[in-house]
């Protein structure tokens, strides 16, 4: 009680408090993303990135929130996002109580056809699509060939000897 | 001696009512300490208990600031609420709840505002101060609520301590019923010398009737 004369009723005064707070602090450092494009055949996938310790992240795809995580005392973060079919570009919100900052890449993930990639794998086009495996394996059948060719024809050609006076 | 002395105990009685009495009708609102001096009659403008008065307050005011480059301030305001069915209206105050009134961190403490309601200056770097639109030296304002904005224009008073004599936040000649709400701005002003932590204060608003 401040201010108040003994001589003041009870019924008279009231009192009441307001504590004042103020937290005086720097805004989350903007999220990185541990890499900066992915491919996954599957629709779940755990992106992954860093910011300011314990710190809140909301992972967004096109302004849609997709999941929130809590940076660890490192700073690193992981959350399970589900994907859309094609493209996906995710950013990332890290907020504090005194701001918020978004992560200055999207983060590019293709949801392409299962080919057995893990989430978080990079971009891999399947080994038949590929012209150089073709090559390869074209190469190795001509050199198969040339091997056996070879071997049937040192064995004729010892047959014949052999068969000689 | 004995006969004096047996005469003059009526009369000391007798003055010691009189006087009793005297004091009572001279000041009806009580120069008692206590609210069990008083029973049902009339005081001043109310009967008893039924001037009776409610103060609020926002409990809690945020004054967050995220120093960027110079000098960042944070305004915003304390809703302080009174109700009082007195019709010779009421009387609000405030002090700082301790001998300082400095916002206290971890380690560093930011001190109030070198104003005074008569007069009031503009928040300085590293300072906090309060100030009510239209009362004594504040000007009229408006005051509004910013968050990380620069220096406010206006002027502010620093808090008086718990030692110091309290700040007149408001007075009123009549009723508050409905409430009355005098908003009570605050504003902090910071630089990034002040490390990052949390700071805190309590304001005690006292309301009496008049």
């Amino acid at each position: 009680m401040i201010g108040i004369s003994p001589s003041v009723a009870a019924w008279q005064y009231q009192v009441v408090a307001t504590t004042i707070q103020s937290t005086i602090c720097e805004p989350p450092t903007a999220p990185r993303w541990a890499v900066a494009s992915a491919a996954t055949s599957v629709a779940t996938a755990t992106v992954r990135g860093s910011t300011s310790p314990d710190t809140t992240v909301t992972v967004s795809d096109n302004g849609t929130g997709l999941a929130t995580a809590v940076s660890d005392g490192a700073g690193d973060f992981g959350a399970s996002v589900a994907l859309s079919a094609g493209l996906n570009r995710l950013s990332a919100n890290a907020t504090n109580e005194c701001g918020t900052a978004t992560s200055a890449a999207p983060l590019v993930i293709q949801l392409g056809p299962a080919v057995g990639a893990n989430p978080g794998t990079p971009v891999s086009t399947p080994w038949y699509r590929r012209p150089a495996a073709w090559a390869a394996i074209g190469l190795g059948l001509v050199l198969a060939a040339v091997a056996v060719w070879r071997l049937l024809v040192a064995a004729r050609r010892r047959r014949r000897d052999g068969e000689q006076p | 001696m004995s006969v004096r002395a047996h005469l003059h105990r009526p009369r000391n009685w007798l003055v010691g009512v009189v006087a009793g009495l005297a004091l009572l009708a001279a000041c009806p609102l009580g120069a008692h300490a206590a609210n069990g001096a008083y029973s049902d009659g009339t005081y001043g403008s109310c009967t008893y208990n039924s001037c009776g008065i409610t103060l609020t307050s926002s409990g809690t005011l945020s004054l967050n600031v995220v120093p960027a480059g110079g000098t960042t301030c944070t305004v915003a305001s304390d809703a302080v609420a009174v109700t009082t069915d007195s019709s010779t209206g009421y009387s609000l105050a405030m002090n700082d709840q301790s001998t300082s009134s400095s916002l206290v961190g971890t380690s560093t403490t930011i001190v109030t505002s070198g104003g005074t309601p008569s007069a009031p200056s503009a928040l300085t770097a590293n300072s906090w101060g309060w100030r009510v639109d239209g009362l004594s030296g504040f000007g009229a304002g408006p005051t509004t609520g910013s968050s990380n904005g620069g220096v406010p224009s206006l002027s502010f008073a620093g808090v008086p301590t718990s030692a110091q004599t309290s700040a007149t936040v408001a007075t009123s000649g009549s009723a508050a019923d409905p409430a009355v709400t005098t908003p009570a701005w605050y504003g902090l002003c910071v630089t990034t010398s002040i490390p990052a932590d949390s700071y805190s204060s309590t304001v005690v608003y006292t309301a009496v009737v008049n």
